[in-house]
C-alpha cells in the first residue's frame, strides 16, 4: 500500500514538474526560427554573372569575409567554399542572429567566444543561425 | 670550390632534411583530440566525465530539471548549465595520460528531490549524439520511431498536458523510461584494443560484464549475458532482464547500476555513475586511434 501511495505521489509530482518545467515558450520560439538554405546552395549561373563585383566589395571588409567563410566552411563541411559565396547567401546570413554575435566577438577580439559560437554552426544543427543559450 | 660544393649539397639535401621532419610530423601526428556534438531535443541531461585510474571528474554538465544549477558528484560540487529541452552542444576534448571519457545522457528530476532508490518510469528522449562525424549515441525519439512498440509517455487515450506537436504532426511524445537514470553511456578511449566493462548494482553485485574490442568506429557493446541469451536484445531491456511492456501494468524495478569498472591497457577505472543506470544494452564505445 505504501509503495502504491509513494508511486502515485511521485507520479503526480512528476506530472506537475513536467507541466511547469516544460518550457513551452522556448519551444514556441524555436518553431519560428528558419535558418536560410542559401548558404548550403552553390552559386547559380545567374548569380555568377554578378559575382566579380560582389567579391570585389567583400574583399574590402576582411572581417565580414572571414566570418562568412568560416560559417560556409562549417555548414558545408569543406575548406574551399568559393562555389557557395554569392550576394544572396551573404545577405541572408547578414540577417541572422548569429551573424551579429560572431561580428561582436570578432570586433572585441574575443577568440574564445568566437570559437564557441562557430562550433555550433553545423549541418546537423537545424537552428544554427540562432544562439539559443542566453549565456552565450 | 669546396664551399660551393657544400652549398650545392646543402641546397639539394635540404628538402630531405626539412621535408623529412615535415613528413614525419604529418605521418606520426599525434591525435589526441575528439569532438562531441549534439544538436536537438534532449530531455534531460548531458554529462561528460573524465576518468583516470585515480579519479573521476565532471567536465561538462547540462541539466533540464535542476534549477539549483549545482551538482554534487563524488565529493565535488559542479556548476550545471541549464538545458531547456533542446541542446546545441559541440566541444573538442583532449586526452591526457591515462584518461578515458564517459559521455552520459541522463533523465532526472533533481528539483523534485526524489530518492534515487525509488525508481519510477516517466518521460525521456534524446537526439543523436556525435563523436566527430559519426553517430555515437543513437536517437531515442518517438517521432523517429527509434524503438518501435515501446510504451510512450502519452498513450492513445491520454490527454497530453501540453499542446505541442512533433515533426509528424502527432502529439510531442517521449519514451516511458526511468527517472534519475543515466540512459545511455558512450565511452571514449585513446587507442584501439580490448576492454572489459563490469557493471555493479546497488547491492554491490557484479551484474553485467562485457569483453569487447574498441575500434575507430562507434559501436554498442554486448554483455556476456546478452551474448549467452540471459538478456533480451532490446535497447530498453532493464537490469534484471525486465522489459517494460505497457504503462497500465508497470513492472516495478528497484535494482539499478551504480558503478562501472573498466579494465583497459592494464589499468582499472572505477567510475561512479552520476545517476544510476538501468539499460545494459545502451553502452557504446569508440577510440580515436
Amino acid at each position: 500500500m505504501k509503495t502504491v501511495v509513494f508511486t502515485l505521489a511521485m507520479l503526480l509530482a512528476n506530472i506537475n514538474s513536467f507541466a511547469s518545467n516544460c518550457p513551452l515558450d522556448f519551444f514556441n520560439k524555436l518553431s519560428t526560427i528558419k535558418c536560410p538554405n542559401s548558404l548550403t546552395e552553390k552559386t547559380s549561373s545567374v548569380e555568377k554573372t554578378k559575382n566579380e563585383e560582389f567579391v570585389k566589395e567583400l574583399n574590402k571588409n576582411q572581417t565580414i569575409k572571414k566570418i562568412y567563410i568560416d560559417v560556409l566552411q562549417n555548414l558545408n563541411d569543406i575548406e574551399n567554399v568559393e562555389e557557395y559565396m554569392n550576394f544572396n547567401s551573404l545577405k541572408d546570413f547578414g540577417e541572422t542572429e548569429i551573424f551579429g554575435r560572431l561580428l561582436a566577438a570578432k570586433a572585441l577580439n574575443d577568440k574564445d567566444k568566437y570559437l564557441i559560437l562557430l562550433e555550433k554552426i553545423s549541418p546537423y544543427n537545424k537552428y544554427w543561425c540562432n544562439s539559443l543559450m542566453d549565456s552565450e | 670550390m669546396i664551399k660551393r660544393r657544400n652549398l650545392i649539397k646543402t641546397i639539394m639535401l635540404s628538402p630531405f632534411l626539412y621535408g623529412t621532419s615535415l613528413f614525419s610530423e604529418s605521418k606520426t601526428e599525434k591525435k589526441d583530440t575528439f569532438r562531441i556534438s549534439m544538436f536537438g531535443d534532449l530531455d534531460d541531461d548531458l554529462i561528460v566525465l573524465k576518468s583516470t585510474p585515480e579519479s573521476n571528474k565532471i567536465v561538462d554538465i547540462h541539466q533540464m530539471h535542476n534549477s539549483k544549477s549545482t551538482f554534487f558528484y563524488d565529493g565535488n560540487i559542479y556548476s550545471s548549465e541549464q538545458n531547456p529541452g533542446y541542446i546545441q552542444f559541440s566541444k573538442k576534448y583532449k586526452f591526457l595520460e591515462n584518461e578515458i571519457y564517459s559521455i552520459c545522457l541522463a533523465n532526472e528530476m533533481d528539483d523534485a528531490e526524489m530518492e534515487l532508490n525509488k525508481r519510477i518510469r516517466t518521460h525521456y528522449k534524446n537526439e543523436k549524439l556525435f563523436f566527430n562525424k559519426e553517430v555515437f549515441l543513437r536517437d531515442l525519439m518517438p517521432e523517429y520511431n527509434s524503438v518501435p512498440d515501446y510504451p510512450l509517455w502519452f498513450n492513445k487515450e491520454d490527454i497530453p498536458y501540453i499542446d505541442r506537436q512533433d515533426i509528424n504532426g502527432n502529439t510531442y511524445n517521449y519514451y516511458n523510461l526511468f527517472e534519475n537514470t543515466v540512459v545511455q553511456i558512450g565511452l571514449v578511449f585513446p587507442r584501439k584494443g580490448n576492454v572489459t566493462v563490469k557493471l555493479f548494482s546497488n547491492n554491490n553485485e557484479l551484474v553485467y560484464i562485457y569483453h569487447e574490442t574498441i575500434d575507430l568506429k562507434p559501436k554498442y557493446i554486448k554483455s556476456d549475458e546478452l551474448k549467452s541469451g540471459k538478456l533480451i536484445e532490446n535497447p530498453f531491456i532493464e537490469i534484471g532482464n525486465i522489459l517494460h511492456k505497457d504503462t497500465e501494468n508497470q513492472i516495478e524495478n528497484n535494482s539499478y547500476i551504480t558503478n562501472m569498472i573498466i579494465e583497459y591497457e592494464n589499468k582499472s577505472y572505477n567510475i561512479k555513475l552520476p545517476y544510476p543506470a538501468m539499460y545494459p544494452n545502451l553502452i557504446s564505445v569508440v577510440s580515436i586511434l
